[in-house]
């Protein structure tokens, strides 16, 4: 009954995951270093397995996690009882464990004890047991460790010499110095650098709770629970991530003799998979070639793949062709139940969707066409309730879905990345399916099956047996980036698409404009579609999000590239229509059509760049193009340098040329990186005594770019030029380590300042040392320093907490003469009441500055109250940090608007004061934006307060509304409106005396003239995915989720808006 | 309004302003009308004559408003009040509304609160 009711809960709670994110709580969870389980850096930031596990379950519960270091395995279970954190890992279970703590139902992850050796035995094989006696193996003398190894031992017959070590540096030493050649340690301790004979003696890891704190114990149990339904590998690929050497599946001794044995292997290949699989002049390429080529190398197979003609799957003619091994997605129940038929683990899955044109009627179920592929595949028998129909290609069949032939398609979403980033891609909707059985596999047959001899299907069982170890030998990320590599690094197939999808404009003048634009929107897509696949991979359910952030994404690049491609651009659209006028003559035309050319190749440079930017998303390296100060830039790498340099006593020289543009924007952080380790090198290479010359200078540029170049001088060696080529590098690094990461450093700046868009250069002579040159390109910030007295500060109200552990005089400085209304308040919760009493009376603080004093910066709690009781827009939250601390990676910087490092800078908190005034200023207030509204929609609701907000969110995007009570009297309302009233139609799922769905199916069936077409979208709390489906049964064209995001009414109606201004175009009037 | 007390009864008003469009006058408008809405007491209307009907319809508009509002502590009341209504699990309902009427209580205290 108990444990009902606990399941109950946890069931409800899952339920309630949406709202829990709503809420965050501050959950403490103390860890102690464990090798790559859980460590601390110098900085006292958690790492390891334990952060990134808990970062991934924290999607389910949103918690304000804090990590607290206790040191040691006691000082965790201390730090719990005593209330110190609320959560303590990695714990077994334990008998009294239970009776004190409360464990969640799923652990956490599983550690090993096992058997290692250095590298040097790495021709041993796993559980080769006989090797494994004639080694000497140490262990820790500790009776659980030693217990464990002597049953293993026994039971595999190992008669190995034991010595016992008192502890775990001293085992590792004992290793390192030959005294025994292998040892008995845990997985989660081991480092990188060995190879593994043996693994056992699982015990499950849990993250547990104090007795008594049921809440947040049921809270971890849902949020494990959840995360582990939704991807139940999530927790194997950390392990995977943490220790390589983890539970991974090893082949033991007579598996590597078995795979050894195996000739050559013949696997059809399907070639009519699209990217998934096709074949190339006769050789089979795609996903599933590069999937299986992993394997192969993996496991040490040959495979040799032999792609099958269009629909050539019988069991006839691969009998003929000698295949024995097919890679295919039909895994029929009645071939499994066949003898001598096997089926390997999934290696792809294969994600199968619906796709939908938008704004189609669904009248009834009944007659829902469902478009499928004719070839082999997508199992379609699932959806008995629609009407199927078989297409021969994908062009097809979604040929018939623009036609109106088919009103669903069935497809695999690998095909479908690639479309769905086009202009095509827009007019269709996702609908995924949750259909986990499906996958690519490979089938395993011996024929003839009826004459199969015993020893025949041992063989082949014993196969599929390595095989699948094989498969799942694999990882995500492989498979990932496989699959990233057929889709979105396609670019001529991307092309291809657009180039369907867009109609050439006529003018032939244009033609290279045409040809310009179709490449940059092809890089375009590119950079977009990789967003969209990672994407789809977490979030395939949550499709409105999916596309809106699509469409966000989108913008966001748009206007990041736009201040390079529109110049260039603008001026060949400017000069073809002069090159067309009538007037122009032979010579000045021959001038346009040559500067029509220097633009397009200034365009061609700009694409150059994007490619740029792409590889660098591939490389996970993101160049951010921020505001920044040349000044301080260049001061930070001269104090760092002049303190290297200190040490070596070499003399530094820093060389700034005059009127170089202070203000810039480019990355400063890479930036910042790569000249530090170009000047790190060059301390490091200079003698003692020496010297270093760093020049900064400008090369060119014009009002919108500088092109700065700096040149790092040594006197001395310096580092040889054929270090940052990759074949010495391979020679030094064996020689020692120094140089491996010096190597590392330089290459890694040096890719750095490629991605940047820039050059370096090298010049060395034996005598006089090297000459580094870097040049880069940063664009000119536009705003450069404002006058103290262009925007007027007086008026804002600023609230300064402070405990006075720090010294405010500084800030204080700044802000009196400015005139600015401040307060100054030492307690948090005072602060608190204090905004709160001045809202009342009208006079609400503008800017609440925090400079709390603690070793953590400012309580992210308390931001995060003041974040509850205001808005954004009404009160800007400034958090101090000490100096010491690293703004980037700290967590309130994410918690508070800016984030300024103590001591203040006048210039700096100037800066933001101003922007906030600017921004403030330029706000309208939302309702005295007056404009008429410019259509109207009808909305059912039955409550009338969220009948209300609806309307009032509605009026602030200028539209007026109708409103009805329920769902009839909406359909009343709109059978007795004119044709054209209403762009929409918003009904709420569930009302009293005629629901949502109801109404909506009424309406497609009311006769009125717009009843077909006008766009009706539901609205619920319901999950959206399950919700989406449902309203698109009842004929909608959508779905909005409640509490409504004002962004997603906004694009829905922006959309009806484009569907009713096309309508009424066509019709040839307005109404 | 007393945005100190109204936070600490779990409603996060920079959320739900944020919802209206930055309009913070009317969202102190929809905050002051939600006490005299008639859905809570429909609900406890409901449970009390065991109409279960009225109770979960009332109930679903709650989840409703107060996500709009960004109520998060009472929404988060409400949430598994919902489901249980929904699938009619009506023996073990009793924490759940009282946990409703809990926040509920300590919400409308807050708007009343000078």
């Amino acid at each position: 009954m108990g444990q009902a009711k606990k399941k109950s809960i946890s069931f409800c709670l899952i339920l309630t995951l949406c709202i829990a994110q709503l809420l965050s709580q501050t959950v403490r969870i103390g860890i102690f270093p464990l090798g790559n389980y859980s460590s601390f850096d110098s900085n006292g930031n958690p790492a390891g397995y334990a952060v990134a596990y808990f970062d991934h379950i924290n999607q389910y519960c949103d918690w304000s996690i804090q990590y607290v270091n206790t040191g040691t395995f006691q000082g965790s279970l201390d730090a719990l009882e005593s209330g110190e954190v609320d959560i303590i890992c990695p714990f077994p279970s334990t008998k009294d464990g239970h009776i004190q703590f409360l464990y969640p139902s799923l652990s956490s992850g599983t550690s090993y004890l096992a058997i290692y050796t250095t590298l040097e035995f790495d021709q041993i094989l796993y559980e080769d047991f006989a090797a494994i006696s004639k080694l000497r193996i140490g262990l820790v003398a500790n009776s659980a460790d030693e217990d464990a190894y002597r049953a293993y031992a026994t039971s595999h017959n190992i008669s190995s010499p034991i010595t016992k070590y008192s502890n775990a540096r001293a085992l590792e030493a004992a290793l390192k110095g030959h005294e025994v050649d292998a040892i008995v340690a845990s997985t989660l301790t081991s480092g990188e650098d060995l190879h593994t004979l043996g693994t056992f003696a699982p015990t499950p890891l849990y993250h547990i709770v104090q007795a008594g704190n049921t809440k947040l114990w049921q809270e971890l149990d849902a949020a494990i629970n959840e995360a582990t339904m939704e991807d139940p590998a999530f927790s194997a690929f950390l392990q995977e991530k943490f220790f390589p050497l983890y539970n991974k599946s090893q082949y033991t001794f007579k598996e590597k003799q078995f795979i050894t044995s195996l000739p050559v292997l013949n696997i059809g290949y399907p070639t009519n998979l699209g990217p998934i699989g096709y074949s190339n002049n006769g050789k089979a390429e795609g996903i599933i070639r590069d999937i299986l080529d992993r394997i192969a190398t993996s496991a040490g197979f040959r495979f040799n793949y032999i792609p099958l003609p269009d629909g050539k799957f019988s069991e006839e003619y691969l009998k003929e062709q000698k295949i024995y091994i097919l890679a295919t997605d039909t895994c029929l129940q009645e071939d499994a139940l066949q003898d001598g038929v096997y089926f390997s683990h999934f290696f792809l899955s294969s994600e199968n969707v619906f796709i939908a044109r938008k704004g189609v009627d669904y009248h009834n179920n009944d007659r829902i066409t469902l478009a499928v592929l004719g070839r082999n595949g997508l199992d379609a028998s699932a959806y008995p309730t629609f009407v199927k129909k078989t297409f021969a290609t994908v062009s097809d069949a979604f040929a018939a879905l623009e036609s109106g032939e088919a009103q669903l398609l069935l497809l695999n979403r690998y095909e479908l990345d690639l479309l769905l980033s086009t202009p095509l891609g827009s007019s269709y909707t996702i609908i995924p399916i949750q259909d986990r059985n499906g996958g690519f596999c490979l089938k395993i047959m011996d024929y003839p099956a009826a004459e199969s001899t015993i020893e025949q299907r041992s063989k082949s069982k014993h196969f599929l047996n390595i095989i699948n170890k094989a498969i799942d030998n694999i990882s995500k990320t492989e498979k990932l980036n496989i699959i990233l590599a057929h889709t979105t690094a396609k670019q001529d197939l991307a092309q291809e698409l657009i180039q369907k999808g867009t109609t050439t404009p006529p003018l032939l003048g244009i033609s290279l404009l045409t040809s310009s634009c179709l490449i940059i929107y092809a890089v375009y897509l590119m950079i977009n579609n990789k967003r969209i696949i990672k994407e789809k991979d977490a979030e395939l359910l949550k499709v409105s999000n999916l596309k809106k952030q699509t469409k966000e994404s989108g913008n966001q690049f748009v206007s990041n590239i736009h201040q390079e491609i529109t110049p260039p651009l603008d001026a060949i659209i400017e000069l073809t229509r002069e090159a067309k006028s009538d007037t122009v003559d032979a010579e000045t035309m021959h001038k346009l059509i040559e500067r029509i050319e220097t633009s397009a190749t200034d365009l061609k440079k700009a694409v150059d760049d994007m490619l740029d930017v792409k590889a660098s998303h591939e490389n996970n390296l993101t160049i951010k193009h921020a505001a920044f100060s040349l000044g301080t830039l260049v001061e930070k790498l001269r104090d760092e340098s002049i303190k290297e340099c200190q040490e070596k006593r070499i003399t530094f020289t820093l060389n700034k040329t005059e009127g170089l543009p202070e203000a810039l924007i480019g990355d400063v952080v890479r930036t910042k990186q790569a000249l530090s380790a170009l000047l790190s090198n060059a301390v490091r290479c200079t003698p003692h005594g020496g010297s270093i010359n760093f020049t900064i200078s400008q090369t060119g540029g014009n009002k919108d770019r500088a092109y700065l170049r700096f040149t790092i001088v040594d006197t001395i060696c310096g580092i040889k030029a054929e270090l940052l080529s990759k074949h010495t590098t391979h020679q030094r690094i064996e020689s020692a380590q120094k140089d491996k990461d010096q190597v590392q450093n330089l290459s890694i700046a040096k890719h750095l300042i490629t991605l940047m868009g820039g050059l370096t250069d090298e010049y060395r002579t034996p005598e006089k040392g090297t000459t580094f040159t870097i040049d880069l390109p940063f664009f000119i910030a536009k705003e450069t320093k404002k006058n103290a007295g262009q925007t007027d500060l007086s008026a804002l109200r600023i609230l300064i907490v402070n405990d006075g552990n720090l010294k405010d005089d500084a800030l204080l400085r700044i802000l009196a003469p400015l005139g600015v209304d401040y307060t100054t308040i030492e307690k948090e919760e005072d602060a608190l009441r204090t905004l709160s009493k001045a809202d009342c009376k009208g006079l609400p603080y503008q800017v609440c500055i925090i400079a709390l004093a603690t070793e953590e910066g400012p309580d992210t709690t308390f931001i995060k109250t003041i974040r509850k009781m205001f808005s954004r827009e009404e009160t800007t939250i400034i958090a101090l940090i000490p100096a010491t601390g690293d703004a980037k990676d700290r967590k309130d910087t994410t918690v508070a608007d800016y984030c300024l490092k103590e001591p203040v800078s006048e210039e700096a908190l100037l800066q933001v004061l101003r922007g906030i005034k600017d921004k403030k200023e330029k706000r309208k207030d939302p309702r005295q934006d007056n404009r008429c509204p410019l259509h109207k929609v009808l909305l059912a609701e039955d409550v009338a307060l969220n009948r209300e907000i609806a309307q009032k969110l509605l009026s602030l995007i200028h539209v007026a509304t109708d409103t009805a009570m329920n769902g009839k009297e909406a359909l009343e309302k709109f059978t007795a409106s004119p044709p054209g009233t209403y762009i929409a139609i918003f009904l709420d799922v569930q009302m009293p005396i005629m629901d949502g769905y109801d109404t909506a199916r009424a309406i497609r069936a009311s006769g009125h003239p717009d009843a077909k077409s006008i766009g009706i979208y539901a609205m619920s709390a319901n999950s959206s995915a399950k919700a989406e489906l449902a309203a698109l049964n009842a004929g909608m064209n959508g779905h909005i989720p409640k509490p409504i995001n004002p962004a997603i009414l906004k694009e829905t109606l922006l959309k009806e808006e484009a569907r009713w201004d096309a309508q009424n175009k066509t019709k040839g009037g307005t109404i | 309004m007393n945005r100190y007390e109204l936070v600490k009864a779990g409603i996060d008003i920079g959320k739900g302003i944020e919802r209206m469009g930055g309009d913070c006058e009317l969202y102190e408008h929809f905050l002051t009308r939600f006490p005299s809405d008639p859905h809570y007491q429909a609900l406890l209307d409901g449970i009390r004559d065991k109409d279960y009907q009225k109770a979960f319809e009332a109930a679903h508009a709650l989840k409703g408003m107060t996500g709009n509002l960004s109520m998060d502590e009472l929404a988060f009341a409400i949430y598994p009040l919902v489901e249980v209504l929904r699938k009619g699990n009506l023996n073990e309902i009793s924490p759940y509304i009282e946990k409703v009427q809990k926040e509920y209580d300590r919400v409308c205290e807050a708007i009343k609160a000078e």
